[in-house]
């Protein structure tokens, strides 16, 4: 692909530093999000995907690496400059409602409020579109207490997109919602997605949401370990075919993560040995030792 | 699609909704800015009140006829002197010219013996002096005779008779019917005739004209018993025959006036008067004359008033230093409540914030709405205060008096403004990383400290500055400052006996006790403002409490030392008969004669000084003052050299050379402290009545008698019995009605009641401060009591957690600040001149009234607990699930 990716990080790192002691929360990120793309990153929790979205969404700096959301470089952002990014670049939704939305505006007012703040124009206009979009026009008048969870993150993502961000960020958007629920918001950031164009990524420990994107990215130690892609293809009979890949992620130096199955079922520990064939690299375990200098390391 | 009000919703709209969603703290803050506003514009219209009904008390206590501007001088007014007076009032100040009426003047001869041609034989002798006013017509009517011709010259030099009117009284005393000659002999020897031309009546007897002009509506009457009495009376003669009176009667001198009228005056006039005053009364006027011969050149005027002007100056200037002391640690605690508050309310935007500059609200945006909403808390509050101040004491005030309403009316704005996260908030656990932010603390600490201790140093050094300006800032800031570093003091102290506490009640049963001495180490809630407040508090009270003992005791050691003994007796020559009745009245233990025989040159080594000797029986002084006072052999007046006392400040000037007084050499024998010279503080000698034939040359004649009362006699009594002996001249003064006439100053009482209200603010505002400080903290604690309450702590635990969280350093709070407050009064009241409050001639030593110290300390101690409990009864009504979900975020 030619075009710039609307998120690209590489090596990303962020490390805490308490009292001494370090928590490496990512270490070494690589993440690439192409323009339009709609994208999941799923990992257990401490995984380093709170983290990720904290550091798109401006409110953290990482400590080392790069990281580039529509042409804006992260790590050297001024402060007038993330004042500009968090307007204009990115909307977000997150899993609290009290996080997403003022109490005390109804929902019409909490998007223009998100305008206010952006010093967004014609916001009548804009905020007119927003609720015809997400079909919560109905509800406009009503305060976030007195609408239902997923009412209320329909209006969050009408209010994230308010100022027509490049990329929205969902942090664990169906985190509190039933499965039902979870769907409707799911399809209606899908539907924001293929309408508008934003370049959507959404963190989440629930693998279910992984259904309603086209790719899945998994954390795994504050790392990508692996993506299944999925695609849908029409067979013959004219029914829906739903294919899913799962790749595992290759940084730049060369280094991948195994998947764990995969070093269970083969007892892999410490060291493989590994060998190039034609079309493929062969892993195998660290049978008895052939030669003492033979072996590369597995960095971990 | 939108309805119109939507449209209308923006920045400012957004500000308001927010406040309105959730106002409490704001409206707190609100009502915090509204009563110290209202307090802080009523303070100086109160002063200007107090002030004001200072200085008509003292003006008041000035006799009428002593107020005006008078000016007498030897000497003719030249030709056109009344528009050279009108001259001298159009220059004066503005605001004296105001209260000085139109000038006036009149001049007087001498008296000398009239002489009739055939006096009777029982006829008085007779001392006529004359007078000479161009006003006269409008100040007398003449009701038998004519008035005075203009004088006639005799070529062979002289005058015919002159002709003069006397009042019906004068006219009677001296025997002198209308149409009469006499003969009045000057003292050249030449004579001169006059005739009374005609009896007259003042238009208006009781005109302060005839205070000035005496002897004319009443003579005067001397009769001894002994010899011829005589009677001496002022006619008024033709305006014209001022050459003349000069010629016959070889002396004229001129007084002129001009009426002072300060009725009405208010107090901020005062200060302008004042200054006119002195610049009018200081300067010797010159007067341009015809060139001839007794004409006057020069006039200089004085007045009564101008005493009486500068007393209630100097009580208003002593005032407002120790009032400008005593609040303006209030007005640091009000600032600190207020900063409190504005916590109180960015805890309360703190989802609106973060979520705000989440989604790119710029720093100068958050600052800019929470500016807004401190606006909106400050401004109306404020203006409602200073429209309140002026409704309840309308006086004048100068701008200057807006000042401290209007700071505070901007003080929540500029505070949130101030505190604005530059990206948004974040709760940062203290307990983890206690060392951050410590260099901060220490240098702001430093700084806090150094500028307290440098604030004492040059207070110490710089002593009273009486007269000074009347608000001294550095005076005024220093027991601020003072309280600010024992803040620091107790919060960098209180963690250690705390850290023990908790590790002995670890090992103890009970959860709170340990967590709660725990908490208060680790996350301690207990910030400034409520340290400050308690502080500042206490020491306000106990610093009160001892301002008012030592003024109250101040004021009655002076009136002791004006009084001079149990009762003072003053009025005609007290003969030794009179003496000797006194001394046997019952109820008298002791007397001593007092005579102030005037000023005289004491001489020591080489310097001379003029010192006043007061003359006294020094052996009923010593049974007056004990022996330590008067030394045995003090009363040998007959002794080589004389035995004196002398006061302190003489005493240290004469050092161990040799003092004369008047040629005769003085042994000092006792040094007297400045109560002991009987009203006169300084610069004086006492010798005893044996020794004032040979040293002063003059008989012991005293006109003040000291005298001692048995225990339980009635001083009233005792005064009305000298009284009933001595005559209807009598006057008696005892300490305690004299210590009353002082404490009636509105100024004195007015002070009470000044350090009252200060001390009452400080009260409610260190209770504000400890209910405040358990609502901001109240976030964290909910969320801690809620996780405590999941594993079971029962909810009375809550309470006592709370007070964990303040009582600790409460305590030491009220200690420190007790310990400030006693201290204190030593290093700021030597900065402040006390003697207008006690009307004694020294500054009044400190005194501590334990009783009322501990009675304030335990007042104040009682009402921190009372909001300790009420704090603690605040914010226990979150829900523990709802606390919990609020923790994840």
């Amino acid at each position: 692909m030619t075009t710039e990716p609307d998120i690209l990080c590489t090596d990303l790192v962020r490390i805490f530093t308490a009292k001494g002691v370090e928590v490496q929360a990512l270490q070494g990120l690589t993440l690439r999000v192409d323009p339009g793309d709609l994208v999941a990153v799923v990992g257990a929790s401490g995984s380093g995907k709170s983290t990720l979205l904290s550091i798109l969404s401006g409110l953290d700096t990482p400590t080392a690496g790069s990281a580039r959301v529509a042409g804006t470089d992260l790590l050297a952002m001024t402060g007038r400059e993330r004042v500009d990014y968090q307007r204009h670049t990115v909307g977000f939704v997150w899993q609290q409602t009290a996080r997403n939305l003022l109490p005390y505006l109804t929902a019409v007012e909490n998007i223009y409020a998100a305008m206010i703040v952006a010093r967004t124009r014609s916001r009548d206009a804009r905020a007119a579109e927003l609720l015809d979009l997400l079909g919560i026009a109905d509800i406009a008048d009503r305060r976030p207490g007195q609408l239902s969870g997923g009412q209320q993150q329909r209006v969050a993502i009408a209010v994230a997109i308010a100022n027509s961000p490049r990329v929205l960020l969902a942090d664990e958007p169906t985190g509190e919602l039933d499965e039902a629920t979870s769907a409707d918001v799911l399809g209606a950031i899908e539907h924001v997605n293929r309408e508008l164009g934003v370049t959507t990524l959404i963190v989440t420990h629930d693998p279910s949401v992984s259904r309603h994107v086209r790719r899945t990215v998994q954390i795994r130690d504050g790392r990508t370990s692996t993506e299944v892609l999925r695609r849908v293809s029409v067979d013959e009979s004219g029914r829906e075919q739903h294919h899913a890949e799962e790749f595992a992620v290759l940084d730049r130096v060369g280094r991948l993560q195994l998947p764990q199955d995969f070093m269970a079922s083969l007892s892999l520990r410490d060291r493989v040995r590994l060998s190039l064939e034609d079309d493929h690299i062969g892993v195998y375990p660290d049978a008895p030792p052939v030669r003492p200098s033979d072996p590369e390391e597995d960095e971990r | 699609m939108t309805a119109p009000s939507r449209a209308r919703l923006g920045p400012a709209r957004l500000v308001v909704r927010q406040v309105a969603a959730a106002p409490a703290a704001t409206l707190a803050v609100a009502a915090i800015v509204l009563v110290s506003s209202l307090a802080a514009a009523l303070a100086p219209r109160a002063l200007d009140r107090v002030f004001t009904d200072e200085l008509r008390y003292g003006v008041s206590s000035v006799a009428a006829t002593q107020r005006d501007l008078i000016g007498t001088t030897i000497g003719a007014p030249p030709t056109g002197f009344e528009a050279q007076l009108d001259a001298l009032r159009a220059d004066m100040g503005d605001v004296l010219r105001a209260s000085a009426g139109a000038a006036g003047f009149v001049s007087r001869t001498p008296a000398l013996g009239a002489i009739a041609d055939a006096p009777l034989p029982d006829a008085p002798i007779t001392l006529l002096s004359v007078a000479i006013d161009p006003a006269v017509a409008d100040r007398i009517t003449v009701v038998e005779g004519a008035a005075p011709e203009p004088v006639t010259p005799l070529e062979s030099g002289g005058f015919e008779p002159i002709s003069f009117v006397l009042s019906t009284e004068s006219a009677d005393a001296m025997r002198w019917s209308v149409g009469e000659v006499r003969t009045v002999r000057a003292t050249g020897g030449a004579s001169q005739q006059f005739v009374l031309s005609g009896i007259v009546e003042a238009v208006d007897p009781d005109s302060d004209y005839w205070s000035v002009t005496t002897s004319v509506l009443q003579p005067e009457l001397f009769d001894d018993g002994n010899s011829t009495p005589t009677v001496t009376a002022t006619g008024f003669v033709n305006p014209s025959a001022t050459a003349a009176a000069w010629a016959v009667m070889g002396s004229l001198s001129t007084t002129a006036w001009f009426s002072l009228d300060p009725a009405g005056l208010s107090f901020t006039q005062s200060t302008a008067l004042l200054q006119d005053l002195r610049q009018f009364t200081s300067s010797t006027h010159d007067i341009a004359g015809d060139g001839q011969e007794g004409e006057l050149s020069f006039l200089s005027f004085s007045t009564g008033l101008l005493p009486a002007l500068e007393r209630a100056e100097g009580r208003a200037a002593s005032t407002v230093a120790v009032l400008s002391m005593a609040i303006a640690g209030p007005l640091g605690v009000v600032l600190a409540v207020i900063a409190l508050g504005s916590r109180a309310i960015l805890e309360r935007r703190r989802s609106g914030i973060t979520l705000a500059s989440a989604r790119g609200a710029s720093p100068a945006q958050l600052r800019g709405a929470l500016a807004l909403e401190g606006l909106l808390a400050g401004v109306p509050a404020a203006a409602l205060g200073m429209l309140g101040a002026a409704l309840l004491l309308p006086a004048p005030v100068g701008v200057e008096a807006t000042v401290v309403p209007v700071a505070l009316a901007l003080a929540p704005a500029v505070l949130l403004a101030a505190r604005a996260p530059a990206r948004g908030l974040r709760i940062e656990r203290a307990d983890l990383e206690p060392g951050r932010g410590s260099r901060a603390r220490l240098l702001g600490e430093a700084v806090v400290v150094g500028l307290a201790v440098a604030a004492v140093i040059v207070v110490l050094q710089r002593g009273v500055a009486s007269g000074g300006p009347a608000l001294d800032p550095l005076i005024a800031a220093t027991p601020l400052l003072l309280a600010l570093a024992v803040c620091v003091v107790v919060l960098r102290v209180a963690p250690y006996p705390l850290q023990a506490l908790a590790g002995a009640l670890r090992t103890r049963a009970g959860l709170t006790g340990f967590l709660g001495a725990t908490r208060a180490v680790r996350d301690p809630a207990a910030s400034v403002a409520p340290v400050l407040a308690l502080v500042v508090g206490v020491s306000v009270a106990v610093f009160s409490g001892v301002l008012v003992s030592t003024i109250d005791s101040g004021v009655s050691s002076a009136a002791r030392g004006v009084v001079g003994a149990d009762l003072q007796v003053r009025g005609p020559v007290f003969d030794e008969t009179r003496l000797e009745a006194i001394a046997s009245l019952p109820g008298v233990a002791a007397i001593s004669g007092v005579d102030d025989a005037g000023p005289a040159v004491l001489a020591f080594g080489g310097d001379r000084r003029t010192v006043t000797v007061l003359v006294t029986d020094l052996a009923g002084l010593r049974e007056l003052r004990g022996e330590s006072a008067v030394p045995a052999g003090a009363e040998n007046g007959s002794a080589e050299p004389v035995p004196a006392i002398v006061s302190a400040d003489l005493a240290l000037e004469i050092g161990d050379q040799q003092p004369s007084l008047e040629g005769d050499a003085l042994e000092v024998v006792a040094v007297g402290s400045p109560d002991d010279g009987v009203g006169i503080p300084t610069n004086w000698v006492m010798i005893d009545a044996s020794a004032s034939l040979s040293v002063m040359g003059v008989e012991f004649r005293p006109r003040t008698v000291l005298i001692g009362l048995d225990p339980g006699a009635d001083s009233a009594d005792v005064a009305s019995a000298v009284s009933e002996q001595s005559g209807p001249g009598v006057l008696s003064s005892d300490p305690a009605s004299v210590a009353e006439a002082l404490r009636a100053s509105p100024a004195v009482s007015g002070l009470g009641s000044a350090l009252v209200t200060a001390l009452i603010l400080a009260a409610v505002l260190a209770a504000i401060a400890v209910v405040m400080t358990a609502v901001v903290g109240a976030r964290s604690r909910t969320r801690m009591l809620a996780l405590l309450a999941t594993l079971g702590l029962p909810p009375r635990g809550s309470r006592a957690l709370v007070a964990w969280e303040l009582a600790p350093v409460g305590l030491g709070a009220v200690i420190a600040g007790t310990a400030l407050g006693l201290a204190l009064p030593w290093i700021v009241l030597g900065g402040v001149d006390l003697r207008p409050f006690t009307g004694g001639s020294r500054q009044p030593t400190i005194v501590i009234d334990p009783g009322l110290v501990l009675l304030l300390v335990g007042g104040f101690a009682a009402l921190a607990a009372v909001a300790v409990l009420v704090a603690a009864s605040v914010g226990r009504r979150t829900s523990t699930a709802a606390a919990l979900r609020m923790g994840d975020e």
